[in-house]
């Protein structure tokens, strides 16, 4: 399982629509076997989404996503879990170790219906380990 | 009075001010935390005060800018403000909200510099009222602020309230299917088909079956029956585009469905009844097409019905900068791009241009420009070399003078079509000498068609 999370000063991204930049974990059995740092290449600038779908990425997490984006990443099987803050490894961590904890990570102002501990939280749990 | 109390007066003051503003305002620390949060900044953002302060900015902001061109850390390192720059920010329900940002740096009592200050105001109505103003502009896909194409747009809807046949004239690449497009969709037969068929495209055996279709065992090959394209357009729209190139003999086909609304696909042996309204279409002078024998006088009338002229894009380039802002539009949309718009040089030379392929080649200019443009701004190295070719004259000339060649070059231009291309009669026309006339032309890459083309002795 390929999971992306955009990143900026070793924090996930505040906004997944201009990331530039973005950080790789290959996931096995729940643990992390390999990582990688990945600028979006010039040819793709602005195309974010189609970086990832060329990647393979089968989850992202992400800080503030636009609808349209969110909705056309699911559409091509992307499981998205959007409007997360905080430091990319410790985020990722605590996810593999523990799951999403109540209120950890959230943006603020984002309600429990959009961030990673309600829809995304679920498909987290269910995707975690593979 | 103690200076504390004055001053914790103040301060009362200025966050009421605050308060009632209706633009966002935030503070931060020098570690980017977020130090105050007013009323309208929780209204546009949809995030409250409690859950803003003390959060790193920009996963309470999250605008396009935080992270390749923040504002505020731009201001903070050159104490140089910034006035009404445009972004959007993403709200927690993941709208996306135009905004426009200033900026300014806080400093404590000594005069260093603590903090910075974010004003930020929302643009959301100012857009929805420049998109009614644009649909001003707008039918269809066609978009034009010119009086000729408004004249147009007025007459629109009572044309499409009409089931009357319809011609429309213009020259190439001046939008004849937009606008027929725009009939269609406008009129009661909107949710019929729209048919177009290029009548140049096909010999004349094939438009025949191509239209009315054949009946299975009509010609050797015909394995099935064919529905043709009037029975496809079945109560909605046949676009007959390309109408002037069709053959006489065509042509008297075509007059038995105008008049009888009655066809026979090939092979077939009882008449079928067309009940799509024709809007037929055509770069040429049918008149003279008349006059010559080449076009039946009563197919003529029977199409010529009611009638709209498109105007070429020379007689309409007030709607140059409009155009160019649609297809950047068009084209940031279909190939997920940002860019924002034209560089005024690119637009004085758009303006300069004699487009004879008219909007089609200007969209295929824009398009060229996209591919090569990596930044924000389409620039005159993105325009094709001969574009180029005009404005290095252009760039190195004040204001008067650019107008003044302008107009100069519009002039031979004219002067040249006048005289049907012919030098010697141009010059004379325009009181210059011959050989001054081939300086200038070579001056202002104007070029002659091939045939005319004789290089001076």
């Amino acid at each position: 399982m390929l999971i992306a999370i955009p990143e900026w000063n070793q924090r996930i991204s505040p906004v997944f629509d201009e990331a530039l930049h973005f950080k790789f974990y290959r996931i096995q059995e729940g643990i992390i076997c390999e990582v990688a740092d990945q600028e979006l290449p010039g040819l793709l600038a602005g195309k974010q989404l189609e970086f990832l779908l060329l990647a393979g990425v089968d989850i992202l997490i992400c800080g503030a996503i636009s609808r349209y984006l969110q909705r056309e990443a699911e559409l091509n099987g992307i499981s998205v879990i959007p409007f997360l803050a905080g430091e990319t490894d410790v985020v990722i961590n605590e996810w593999l170790s523990v799951g999403w904890q109540h209120g950890r990570h959230c943006m603020p102002g984002c309600g429990r219906r959009q961030c990673g501990q309600d829809a995304g939280c679920r498909s987290g749990k269910r995707n975690r380990g593979k | 009075m103690s200076n504390k109390k004055i001053s914790s007066k103040n301060e009362i003051r200025y966050d009421s001010i605050l308060e009632s503003i209706s633009d966002g305002v935030f503070t931060v620390d020098d570690h980017w935390r977020i130090t105050s949060f007013n009323r309208a900044a929780e209204e546009i953002t949809g995030i409250s005060r409690r859950e803003a302060l003390g959060e790193i900015c920009s996963d309470v902001f999250r605008s396009s800018m935080c992270e390749n061109h923040c504002a505020l850390r731009e201001t903070l390192q050159s104490d140089t403000p910034i006035i009404d720059k445009s972004c959007y920010i993403i709200n927690a329900t993941g709208d996306k909200i135009p905004i426009s940002v200033s900026t300014a740096v806080l400093r404590d009592q000594k005069g260093n510099i603590c903090g910075g200050a974010e004003t930020f105001r929302d643009l959301r109505e100012v857009h929805t009222l420049r998109k009614e103003l644009q649909a001003q502009y707008r039918v269809g896909d066609m978009i034009s602020r010119s009086p000729a194409m408004q004249e147009i747009f007025h007459l629109l809807p009572v044309v499409a309230e009409s089931s009357s046949n319809l011609l429309i004239t213009g020259a190439t690449g001046t939008g004849k299917e937009l606008l027929a497009r725009a009939v269609h969709n406008m009129s009661a037969r909107a949710d019929q088909p729209f048919i177009a068929v290029n009548c140049a495209a096909l010999p004349d055996n094939l438009l025949e079956s191509e239209l009315f279709g054949y009946k299975k065992g009509a010609f050797t090959g015909a394995d099935h029956d064919k529905p043709g394209r009037f029975a496809l357009a079945q109560n909605g729209t046949l676009l007959l585009d390309e109408i002037g190139e069709i053959s006489l003999n065509m042509q008297v086909k075509l007059l038995r469905v105008l008049q009888d609304h009655l066809y026979e696909p090939l092979g077939g042996t009882h008449s079928e009844t067309a009940t799509a309204r024709i809007i037929a279409a055509t770069n040429q002078n049918l008149p003279d097409l008349v006059l010559e024998g080449k076009f039946r006088e009563d197919l003529y009338y029977r199409i010529n019905v009611i009638k709209l002229d498109l105007p070429p894009l020379n007689e309409r380039k007030e709607d140059i900068p409009l155009l160019v802002e649609h297809f950047i539009n068009k084209y940031n949309h279909l190939q997920n791009k940002k860019i924002k718009s034209a560089s005024p040089l690119v637009l004085a030379v758009l303006m300069t241009q004699k487009w004879q392929g008219n909007i089609r080649e200007l969209e295929n200019v824009i398009e060229r420009a996209f591919v090569l443009c990596r930044s924000e701004v389409i620039d005159i190295q993105h325009l094709p070399p001969e574009f180029q070719a005009s404005q290095l004259e252009y760039n190195h000339l004040n204001p008067i003078n650019k107008l003044k060649q302008q107009t100069e070059r519009q002039l031979i231009i004219q002067a040249l079509e006048v005289n049907n291309y012919n030098r010697n009669a141009t010059a004379r026309q325009l009181g210059l000498h011959k050989s001054t006339l081939y300086r200038k032309l070579k001056k202002y890459s104007i070029s002659l068609p091939a045939s005319q083309y004789k290089p001076p002795r």
